[in-house]
C-alpha cells in the first residue's frame, strides 16, 4: 500500500541534508514563492488548507498565526517546539535529522507571512544529532541568503538560532518551553496572557511544532485546495505517526490523516506479534485516554474523529499493547513517568501525580486494595482543570481510562496479592529499590 | 576556570540573544561547561564562573541545574548510559537492559562505578519508541537491546576507555 509522501520523501536521500542537495530535489522554491505573495495570502493559504497544530493540540495553524498582534512595531518572535518527549513520539527527531532544511523553509515562509524577524529552534538536549544537523544547516542558510539582512534577495530580514533544552518533559508545552528560552527553569506560565501577546522576553511569540513547520513549504508549493484533499475534512494533508509497542512492524509512517487506527495497525504495521492479540492501543502520546481492542480501533486518526471517540490524536504517537501485558504494570510505568516530570509548580498536579503513582506502585506490588482503585480515581477530579497547565490532565486521562476500561483486569490483579511481570504473566519478586515503598 | 576557548564560544553563544537577556543563553553555557569537564559534572565553582560571566545571580542558575535532568552536580562516567524505561521501551523488554548492566557492572539508577568507566540512569522517554528497548551513550543510541547485547556492548566499551 503507498500513498504520496512529502514530509519524508528526502529521508533516504541523505544529499538533501545539504542546502545544495535540498535544493536539487526541489528546496527553497516554496519560499522563493511565498515572497512574492502578500503575507495575509500565506496565512489564508495556510488556514484553507486545514493544517492543524501537530504538537498535539491540533490547534488550527493559520487562525494561530492571526493572534499575532498587527501593526506591532517591537520584536515579535517564532519559537519552534523540537522538545519532542511525548511517551510513543518520535517524528520531529527524524524530521530535523534528515531533512534539516525543510523546516528551515517553513520556518522562513511562516516568518514572512507572520512579519517575525527572529526565530529559536528549540531543540531536546538528548538530540545531539538532531541539533547539529539544524546547526549546520542554519550556518548554510545564513552563507546562502535563506537567514540573514535580505532573505532570497528580497527586503525581508530573518534571524534563527538552535538553542537546546537540557532534560524536562515540561518544555515541550509551550509557556515552559518560553521560560526554558529564557533561562529559567521551565515553569509553565499563566493564560492569559496568551504567547501571541505576551511570551519570549515579554514579546509577542509564536511557538510551532517542527512537523507544522515541515508542512508549510508543502501548501506553499501546491497551493491549500491540494493539501487539504490529501487529508480529511477539517485535517489537510498527510501526517506522521509513530507506532510502538507489542505491534509486527512498528516505526514512522506518513499517511493521509484519514487512514484509521485500525488500518494503520493491521494494513501498514502487519498487525499483532505472532501468537498474540491487541488489547488496548494508546493513540496519541501516553496522555491520550487509551482504546479498547477491537471495539474502539475502527477510528479515523484525524483530530476530530479521536476526539469524538473520547480520545485525542495529540502527538499521533500510537503505543500498542497487547494480551501478554499487564495493565496494572503499564499504567505503573506511566503514573511514574508524570509523577517524574511534574514540575513542581502547582499543588495538584506535583502532589497528585507523586500520589496516584505511589498508590499504583502498591497496587503493581501486590500490595493493594480494590478502594485504592477508586481512591485514584477521587484524587484524579481534583487535579483535573485545577493547574497552570496541562500535564496534570494528562497523567489522568491514561490513569482514569485504564482503571474504567480495564477494571476487572485491575480487581483480578489486586485479588491475585502478587506482584506480576509487565509482560508474560509471570509472578515476580518486588525490587529492592521498591520494598517498603508505599 | 573558563579557557580562552571555551570564552570564545561562550561568546558567539551570547550573541544570539538580545543583549538584554543574556540568561537565555545559561542553558547552553552549562552544556559546555558540562561537556568539557571532567567527571561531566558541574561544580558550585563552575556554576559561579558561568553566573558571573552571563552577570545573573549564582543561585538563578543553580535553580536550572536543579531542574534539569542533563545536568549534574555529581560526577558520571565516562560512558554515562541512559536506558530508556518508559512504556514503550518497557513493553519490548528494558527491564532485561536494567539487569544486564547490573549484573555485569554491579550499578543501579544514579549509580557510578568505582573505575568512573560506566553510570547508568534511567531515563524517561528518549523518543525512538519504534525500536526499543533504546539506550544512549554520548550522542550514540542503541536500539533494539537485549540483555546479551547490552553486556557485549559493555565489554567493549570497557575495552575502549
Amino acid at each position: 500500500m503507498s500513498s504520496p509522501i512529502f514530509l519524508t520523501k528526502n529521508f533516504k536521500n541523505p544529499e538533501a541534508q545539504t542546502y545544495d542537495g535540498y535544493v536539487k530535489a526541489g528546496g527553497y522554491a516554496a519560499l522563493k514563492k511565498a515572497l512574492t505573495m502578500k503575507p495575509e495570502e500565506i496565512i489564508e493559504e495556510v488556514k484553507k488548507g486545514n493544517l492543524r497544530g501537530r504538537g498535539g493540540a491540533g490547534f488550527p495553524a493559520g487562525v494561530k498565526w492571526g493572534f499575532l498582534p498587527k501593526n506591532y512595531t517591537g520584536p515579535k518572535y517564532l519559537c519552534v517546539n523540537a522538545d519532542e518527549g511525548e511517551p510513543g513520539t518520535f517524528k520531529d527527531g527524524p524530521l530535523m535529522e534528515f531533512d534539516p532544511h525543510q523546516m528551515l523553509e517553513g520556518i522562513a515562509i511562516t516568518c514572512y507571512a507572520t512579519d517575525i524577524h527572529s526565530a529559536y529552534v528549540y531543540i531536546r538536549g538528548e538530540f545531539h544529532k538532531a541539533f547539529r544537523a539544524v546547526e549546520l544547516a542554519i550556518e548554510e542558510c545564513y552563507a546562502k541568503g535563506i537567514f540573514g539582512p535580505n532573505v532570497m534577495g528580497s527586503n525581508f530580514s530573518l534571524e534563527c538560532r538552535p538553542h537546546p533544552g537540557a532534560g524536562a518533559y515540561i518544555c515541550g508545552e509551550e509557556t515552559g518551553l518560553i521560560s526554558s528560552l529564557e533561562g529559567k527553569k521551565g515553569f509553565p506560565k499563566l493564560k492569559p496572557p496568551f504567547p501571541a501577546i505576551k511570551g519570549l522576553f515579554d514579546c509577542p511569540t509564536l511557538v510551532n511544532n517542527v512537523e507544522t513547520l515541515a508542512c508549510v513549504p508543502h501548501i506553499i508549493n501546491m497551493g491549500a485546495e491540494a493539501w487539504a484533499a490529501l487529508g480529511c475534512e477539517k485535517n489537510g494533508g498527510t501526517k506522521l505517526y509513530c507506532v510502538s509497542g507489542q505491534i509486527s512492524k512498528p516505526g514512522l509512517y506518513e499517511l493521509p490523516h484519514s487512514v484509521t487506527l485500525k488500518e494503520l495497525l493491521y494494513d501498514h504495521c502487519g498487525g499483532p506479534l505472532s501468537g498474540r492479540t491487541i488489547k488496548a492501543v494508546i493513540p496519541g502520546g501516553s496522555s491520550a485516554k487509551i482504546l479498547k481492542a477491537p471495539d474502539e480501533i475502527d477510528v479515523r486518526m484525524d483530530f476530530d474523529s479521536l476526539g469524538k471517540a473520547g480520545t485525542m490524536l495529540g502527538s499521533a504517537a500510537v503505543i500498542v499493547i497487547d494480551d501478554s501485558t499487564s495493565m496494572v504494570r503499564a499504567l505503573d510505568n506511566l503514573l511514574r513517568f508524570y509523577a517524574h516530570e511534574s514540575c513542581g509548580q502547582c499543588t495538584p498536579c506535583r502532589e497528585g501525580t507523586k500520589w496516584i503513582s505511589k498508590i499504583i506502585r502498591r497496587v503493581a506490588n501486590g500490595q493493594g486494595e480494590i478502594e485504592d482503585l477508586d481512591k485514584i480515581l477521587g484524587i484524579l477530579t481534583n487535579m483535573v482543570g485545577n493547574t497552570i497547565c496541562v500535564l496534570a490532565d494528562a497523567a489522568a486521562f491514561p490513569a482514569e481510562s485504564f482503571i474504567k476500561k480495564f477494571r476487572p483486569e485491575f480487581e483480578e490483579y489486586i485479588k491475585r496479592g502478587k506482584r506480576m511481570s509487565m509482560t508474560g504473566w509471570r509472578e515476580e519478586a518486588v525490587p529492592k529499590a521498591m520494598a517498603g515503598a508505599h | 576556570m573558563i579557557t580562552a576557548e571555551l570564552k570564545k564560544k561562550f561568546d558567539v553563544l551570547l550573541g544570539y540573544y538580545p543583549a538584554d537577556q543574556r540568561q537565555a543563553a545559561v542553558i547552553p553555557l552549562l552544556h559546555l561547561m558540562q561537556d568539557t569537564a571532567s567527571g561531566n559534572y558541574l561544580t558550585a565553582e563552575s556554576q559561579q564562573l558561568v553566573a558571573d560571566y552571563i552577570g545573573m545571580p549564582v543561585s538563578k542558575v543553580h535553580e536550572v541545574v536543579s531542574f534539569y535532568t542533563m545536568l549534574s552536580e555529581k560526577p558520571r562516567g565516562k560512558n554515562h548510559m541512559l536506558v530508556c524505561h518508559t512504556l514503550p521501551c518497557d513493553l519490548t523488554g528494558c527491564s532485561s537492559v536494567v539487569s544486564a548492566i547490573a549484573d555485569k557492572l554491579h550499578i543501579h539508577d544514579g549509580e557510578v562505578t568505582k573505575d568512573g568507566k560506566f553510570s547508568m540512569e534511567e531515563a524517561e522517554c528518549l523518543a525512538r519508541c519504534g525500536e526499543g528497548p533504546v539506550m544512549q551513550i554520548g550522542e550514540t543510541v542503541y536500539t533494539h537491546l537485549t540483555a546479551e547485547k547490552t553486556a557485549a556492548l559493555i565489554d567493549e566499551l570497557a575495552r575502549k576507555s
